[in-house]
């Protein structure tokens, strides 16, 4: 190789643009010196086009090339020095701009394939695929496909577009299927404050689909519920606002427990130590932990110490008064009660030296039955009359008379309820030996419930906790206690509703644990309620607590008392006195952050804003979303 | 011990007008300016009649024909025979009207153009430019095409012209300085000059005094006092005192004026000898006799190392040497002595400067504190760092010098040097020249290489542009703002005087097309029509070089060697 | 030198902001995506316009080397956005799958090309001659033209056709287009000793003569051997832009396409 061939009758100019190459240079061999012709053909079939002169043909090779050739052109004008063509091929560089072309051909290609496919059918090989949908979101739209979320999907060209110059709001329809307790867009689904400025929010601020097999979900920094909260503090440890005053217990609780009067008094009483429960889990059911631990239930943890008391309180349903006069006739009386007449019995029998049954009698009338017959229970003139008929009544009726007085106050009939197991031959028995001023005889028959009579009353003896005719006529007592149109009739009906809510006097003396609270109702009119169950403690929106983990943590037995420090000064029970359920004490200290605090710090455990507040108020879903695809019973319609 | 006898030259095989006959040659010695020279004096290998046969031509213009542009290299003297010609006076006329290329950067809308309007097809020429008549007259010989000026009259009227009568030796400043055209000549009339080449010219100088005084009296009375006033140390000279400088320098002239023929000889061997063998203008270790300037050619100044001469730098036409050592003996120290050797590279004419004129006009001025009191530079200014920095450098590091002298390199303005190191051999370089040249690159990506640098294929714009003598149209000129050769397309013969001339072969012949890719055929022979073309600097581009501006490492860079050395950053 | 340092910087910085910017638009729960979204459009946008740059050379005078230097950092720089920007190193779902090979390979091929750019002109230089590409053909052809000759010359001179037997037998194929590409590629020695070893290991079966042709021959091969050495790398130096640019054309395409995907479904 001669590396000093720089002349110019020796080389000639590179052109790197021009787009082919010689065939035979391709193939190693010598390339010929014209190189390719621009339309992709050999140049150098003939080395040059011979020249007609003076009718020779000259060659014309150019003298860089070696100038004309010894042979010259043929007798037709050919030149002599023909080789066969080439095949030229392209340069690097076209067939780079090539190859870009390819490319871009292909990316057009998959994507219009793509355009092509159902793509809730092919997705693996649709290029509008951005990444697998979760699997929730994947099952229920499956139907729908992807314009469940997409308004542009399937549109068109022209729909995409206008796609493209309106906004799309993929949030909304995230609001077609989920729902929650305020508005889907506002922060935290908050619509309770109208006075507060809201920050409007969308769904995908934080919710990201095609992320994959589970959704991918933002966990918030506390510098991220800054942006919105006006309060804006550095975490849980600096900063933090307080806890609420009453915080745990906000809401007066439904069965009376004092705490402290348990704990200090009751179950240090030799009496009931034994059975006194030995810490706090023995009550309070450590396996249901959640927001509360929940107490078990009567017969579990109150029945051993309570239950006895409860059949010790009877409720008077009739007494027997001092009457003024007789107004009963003994004859029709008699006769009810199959009675032979007096003057009969004592003809046959001669001298009895049988003592007279001296009848006695109590002051008043029972508060039930004035209440029922509508009289004073201390004015035997106002009730004389009413009540002697009623006794009558009774012995020739049984209870259907008790019955019909009864359901005259309320709207619906419940007497059956309130009268549950009372034998009516007990009252025709009670009625007739008042009646005559006989010494009453109970029935032959089994007593049924608690039903009973004497001499002087009707009574009612609860058989235990959870007694239906003991709950039925509290219930009754307080629906009745509710406005009445005339005032006495109203004092009346408080009258007998203090009486069977009494603590001590009460019938089964339910009262004594159960609170009754006045209901707030718009139409003024605050009914009364007795909170027969336990009132579960579920989470405040936006806060959530668990006591499982603590407890798992800090110890079962002696967890407790780290943070619900008993308040022994705390007049519990004044928040019973009303009915108001707001006036609440609670036996407990309420708890600061500062307790949540000591573990809850930096550099110690978690303290993520999400670890307790819940983003969400209520979600929900609106549609039926499960489907049943193969049911084995038909839901009757 | 034989002594050559110095036979014919051989140049005179080849003779410069080949139509000159006995009777002509007759004639001409009747001439008085010729008549007037002794023939006894000339040498019995160069008598005057052989120089006249040999190295001289008659030539016929028609009115209107241009002789020489301003501008112009040329390498010859003309004497006017019969009729009369027109020098133009300052300002001379407009490119356009010469032939020439008028250079104009392209505005905005034209470099995006050229976007578009490149060709696949090499070498495309629309064939609209050769229906119109260039101004162009062929002739059967060469050197008888001229370019003619198409409107005389008008000519006359708007530009300042002098007329020039029979007998005038007018161009010998040129011929033998090798310096540019001071100013158009055309002719008036029908007019019949005698041109002689400057080899002949030389030796007539040589030998008969009153051509040499005559040429010298010219030279001084033109050129020496701008050319002095132009060097820096005595450009605080009045009129007066210059002319007394003036007077008293001597001219010398070193080495071979067709210095870069036989470099082309030399290319093929090794010319390491070549160095040694140079014509010496001062040696180290010398008395230092007065101020050499280089008034053309290039002179080596080198220091002895070793049993060779390791090259320092150069001198270029401007650059002069010596007042480093005069002043300081003028001072008063002693042993002074030249400190370099300087020998002529090729060729170069030397002006001296006497040391008593330097005494007085210089050393004076300067030690009178009118002057700024500089310390003295003996180097050119162009340098960056002093001549002394170089005394003691490794010989590694003047390798690269030594090889840039050696190869001639020293001649370029605008040297194509590529760095291999960084050169990814992209070609985009070739690719951008093309683009500024609807397609057609103007260079090759090959050429000599030293180490890691090589210098291209491109034309170096040099400031001896050899390539630019004899061209018979005056197509190959320099533009007169930048120093670029240009070659002017329309009016380029394709004769490949400049292809062959160019010692570094930078100038390609190609063959014209049309657009449709047919080779353009010159009508008459069927051959295809050739034009000389080579790189043009981007005259007329708004960005400059796109060569340089299209390496993506960097390795590309167009340097003048005096000012560049590697590691130096440009 | 200090200017690249200067765009690595700057680059870095910017690079800084922008995540600087997004972090900020976390905090306040809004899509960060589309500003690194934006700064990777601007970044590609950038990277794309060299190869028009390229053609430009006459209309903008910011030399070559500079925007190659702006171009290496701006890819840098697009693939930390890219991470930015996705989140993720390999995103899930095809089309972003497929954008994400077409980029992680353009800028694979990028950086590889980088490499090679750094690397191999010296390695070029150092092998002692030059040759332009697209004449490698014609030497190779004229250096195998010139061995057949001499071979036939040494075998007329000599009478002997041994050297020409080892000719066909070895060196033939040698001669015949560039050999030992992997090698020459690494930078290997192998063509320069198998061509020593297949020249010289006839040496012994030759006489003086012979010896001689057998030193020009071996003079042949090793220039030929030097050729294709350059043969191959500089295939290697163009030849990297037949993967590089059609990948990167390909990004466009894509991102294109996702621009419209976005703009329809997401925005």
């Amino acid at each position: 190789m001669d590396e000093n061939k720089f002349n110019h009758d020796q080389t000639d100019y590179e052109r790197p643009n021009f787009p082919f190459r010689c065939g035979r240079a391709a193939l190693w061999q010598t390339p010929c010196h014209k190189g390719p012709n621009l339309d992709g053909t050999c140049g150098g079939t003939q080395e040059c086009d011979p020249f007609l002169k003076n009718d020779r043909w000259e060659c014309r090779r150019e003298n860089r090339f070696g100038g004309p050739c010894a042979e010259g052109p043929g007798p037709r004008g050919e030149c002599s020095i023909q080789r066969p063509p080439c095949a030229p091929r392209k340069a690097l560089r076209v067939i780079r701009g090539r190859l870009a072309l390819l490319a871009i051909g292909c990316v057009l290609a998959l994507v219009g394939f793509s355009l092509g496919l159902n793509p809730n059918a092919a997705s693996f090989a649709s290029l509008l695929d951005p990444g697998p949908l979760s699997k929730s979101h994947k099952k229920f739209t499956e139907k729908e496909g992807c314009s469940a979320c997409h308004a542009a999907y399937g549109k068109g060209p022209v729909g995409w577009i206008k796609a493209v110059f309106t906004k799309t709001d993929i949030s909304d329809r995230c609001l077609n299927c989920h729902m929650f307790g305020g508005p889907g867009s506002k922060a935290h689904n908050n619509n309770l404050h109208t006075d507060r400025e809201i920050q409007n929010t969308e769904c995908i601020m934080c919710h990201r689909e095609h992320s994959g097999q589970s959704m991918l979900t933002r966990v918030l920094t506390s510098q991220q519920c800054n942006y919105c909260h006006k309060e804006k503090f550095e975490s849980f440890s600096k900063g933090h606002p307080e806890f609420s005053e009453k915080y745990p217990s906000f809401s007066r609780n439904t069965i009376k427990f004092d705490h402290s009067s348990h704990l200090n008094k009751h179950f240090d009483n030799p009496k009931f130590s034994e059975k006194a429960p030995q810490s706090c889990i023995n009550c309070h059911i450590v396996t249901l932990a959640d927001r509360e631990v929940r107490p078990g239930t009567f017969e579990a943890i109150c029945a051993d110490c309570h239950d006895s008391q409860i059949n010790k309180k009877e409720l008077v349903l009739l007494r027997l008064p001092e009457f003024s006069q007789n107004l009963i006739d003994p004859s029709s009386l008699a006769r009810a009660c199959n009675f032979p007449e007096k003057g009969q019995s004592d003809e046959e029998e001669g001298q009895s030296d049988e003592e007279e049954f001296q009848s006695v009698s109590t002051d008043q009338a029972a508060l039930v039955s004035a209440f029922l017959l509508n009289v004073p229970e201390n004015d035997p003139e106002a009730y004389n009359q009413p009540l002697q008929n009623l006794i009558l009544s009774m012995a020739k009726e049984g209870t259907t008379p008790l019955a019909r007085l009864i359901d005259g106050h309320t709207p619906k009939p419940i007497a059956k309820k309130l009268l549950a197991g009372l034998n009516p031959e007990v009252l025709k028995q009670a009625a007739c030996s008042w009646g005559l001023n006989l010494e009453y005889e109970p029935p032959t028959a089994e007593k049924y419930g608690g039903w009973y009579a004497d001499m002087l009353e009707v009574r009612y003896k609860p058989s235990g906790h959870r007694d239906l005719v003991a709950k039925s006529w509290v219930e009754y007592a307080l629906a009745v206690s509710t406005a009445q149109d005339d005032e006495e009739k109203f004092a009346r009906a408080i009258a007998m509703r203090d009486q069977l809510l009494s603590a001590k006097e009460g019938i089964g003396g339910c009262i004594k644990c159960h609170a009754v609270t006045a209901v707030r109702s718009s139409k003024g009119n605050h009914p009364l309620q007795v909170e027969w169950g336990y009132g579960k403690v579920s989470n405040r929106p936006y806060v959530h607590y668990s006591h499982s983990i603590h407890i798992e943590i800090l110890g079962r037995k002696s967890s407790c008392p780290n943070c619900h420090v008993l308040d022994s000064q705390a007049d519990y029970m004044s928040s019973f006195k009303t009915f108001d359920s707001s006036k609440w004490v609670s036996n407990f200290e309420s708890i600061k952050r500062q307790m949540c605090g000591q573990c809850h710090a930096e550099k110690e455990i978690n303290q993520d804003c999400q670890l307790c507040h819940v983003y969400h108020f209520k979600p929900s879903f609106k549609k039926e979303m499960v489907f049943v695809k193969n049911p084995i019973y038909k839901i009757p319609q | 011990m034989s002594i050559t006898t110095p036979s014919r030259p051989p140049r005179w095989d080849q003779p410069f007008g080949s139509d000159i006959t006995d009777a002509d040659v007759d004639r001409l010695l009747s001439i008085p300016e010729i008549g007037a020279i002794e023939r006894d004096i000339f040498p019995s290998h160069m008598p005057l009649a052989g120089i006249l046969r040999n190295d001289s031509r008659i030539i016929h213009y028609k009115a209107g024909d241009i002789v020489f542009r301003e501008g112009d290299y040329g390498n010859s003297v003309f004497l006017i025979l019969e009729g009369s010609l027109r020098v133009v006076l300052a300002p001379g006329l407009p490119g356009g009207i010469l032939g020439r290329r008028e250079i104009q950067k392209n505005n905005f809308w034209q470099t995006l153009k050229q976007l578009w309007t490149q060709h696949k097809t090499p070498e495309v020429r629309g064939t609209q430019r050769y229906t119109q008549e260039a101004p162009l007259r062929k002739a059967v010989e060469p050197g008888e095409t001229h370019v003619f000026l198409q409107d005389i009259p008008a000519i006359l009227d708007s530009y300042r012209t002098a007329v020039l009568e029979k007998g005038t030796l007018f161009g010998e400043l040129s011929a033998l300085g090798r310096t540019p055209r001071a100013a158009t000549v055309f002719a008036g009339t029908g007019a019949e000059l005698l041109e002689i080449r400057w080899q002949g010219l030389r030796e007539i100088r040589k030998y008969d005094q009153g051509w040499r005084r005559r040429i010298d009296q010219n030279y001084r009375k033109d050129a020496l006092n701008s050319h002095l006033l132009a060097t820096s140390i005595f450009s605080h000279l009045d009129v007066d005192d210059l002319q007394e400088v003036a007077d008293n320098t001597l001219f010398e002239t070193y080495g071979s004026f067709d210095w870069y023929l036989s470099y082309k000889k030399f290319q093929a061997q090794e010319s390491i000898k070549e160095v040694k063998d140079e014509p010496i203008i001062a040696q180290q270790g010398a008395y230092p006799d007065g101020i050499l300037m280089v008034r053309a050619g290039f002179a080596r100044v080198s220091i002895e190392r070793g049993h060779g001469r390791q090259t320092i730098t150069y001198l270029r036409a401007g650059d002069f040497y010596g007042a480093d050592e005069l002043y300081r003996k003028w001072k008063g120290e002693t042993n002074i002595s030249l400190k370099v050797s300087i020998t002529a590279i090729g060729y170069v004419d030397i002006l001296r400067a006497s040391t008593r004129i330097v005494e007085k006009h210089i050393f004076s001025y300067w030690d009178s504190g009118r002057g700024e009191i500089r310390k003295v530079k003996s180097v050119p200014s162009k340098m960056k760092r002093r001549m002394e920095d170089y005394f003691d450098q490794p010989l590694a590091d003047g390798a690269m010098q030594e090889w840039v002298v050696q190869e001639r390199f020293v001649n370029g303005t605008q040297a194509m040097l590529i760095n291999l190191d960084r050169c990814v051999r992209c070609d985009d370089c070739v690719r951008a020249c093309a683009a500024t040249h609807e397609g057609n690159p103007r260079f090759i990506r090959h050429g000599k290489r030293f180490q890691n640098w090589m210098v291209a294929n491109a034309c170096m714009h040099c400031a001896d542009p050899v390539c630019m003598i004899g061209c018979p149209t005056g197509a190959i000129h320099r533009s007169m703002p930048g120093g670029t050769v240009i070659i002017n397309d329309d009016t380029c013969i394709g004769c490949e005087t400049c292809a062959n001339s160019c010692p570094y072969s930078n100038i390609q012949m190609v063959s014209i097309r049309d657009e449709v890719g047919q080779s353009i055929l010159d009508p008459q022979n069927h051959k295809p029509i050739l034009k000389a073309t080579k790189c043009d600097l981007c005259a007329d581009q708004r960005a400059g070089p796109a060569c340089v501006l299209s390496c993506p490492t960097d390795a590309l860079k167009r340097v003048d060697f005096l000012q560049w050395r590697p590691g130096s950053e440009i | 030198m200090t200017k690249a340092w200067g765009y690595i910087i700057t680059a870095f910085i910017f690079f800084l902001l922008i995540w600087i910017w997004t972090l900020q638009i976390n905090n306040v729960l809004g899509y960060s995506a589309f500003i690194s979204g934006g700064a990777l459009l601007v970044t590609i946008a950038f990277l794309s316009l060299f190869n028009v740059r390229k053609r430009l050379s006459f209309l903008l005078s910011a030399p070559v080397h500079q925007w190659f230097l702006l171009h290496a950092v701006g890819g840098f720089l697009a693939l930390f956005l890219f991470w930015l920007h996705t989140g993720v190193f390999w995103p899930q779902g095809l089309y972003t799958q497929i954008l994400a090979v077409l980029f992680y390979g353009a800028t694979l091929s990028g950086i590889l090309g980088l490499i090679m750019e750094k690397i191999y002109p010296n390695f070029l230089t150092r092998i002692g001659l030059e040759c332009i590409y697209e004449r490698i053909p014609q030497e190779i052809a004229d250096l195998r033209n010139k061995a057949e000759c001499l071979i036939l010359e040494c075998t007329k001179e000599t009478d002997s056709d041994t050297l020409a037997q080892h000719y066909l037998e070895t060196l033939r194929w040698f001669f015949q287009r560039p050999r030992f590409f992997i090698n020459h590629i690494f930078g290997g020695q192998n063509a320069q000793h198998w061509v020593r070893q297949q020249c010289y290991i006839s040496e012994r079966f030759l006489n003086e003569k012979e010896r001689g042709y057998l030193d020009q021959l071996f003079i042949l091969a090793d220039t030929k051997r030097k050729i294709d050495c350059h043969y191959f790398v500089q295939t290697l130096l163009k030849g990297w832009l037949l993967v590089h640019v059609p990948l990167a054309v390909a990004v466009l395409a894509m991102v294109f396409w996702h621009l419209i995907v976005i703009q329809v479904f997401f925005l």
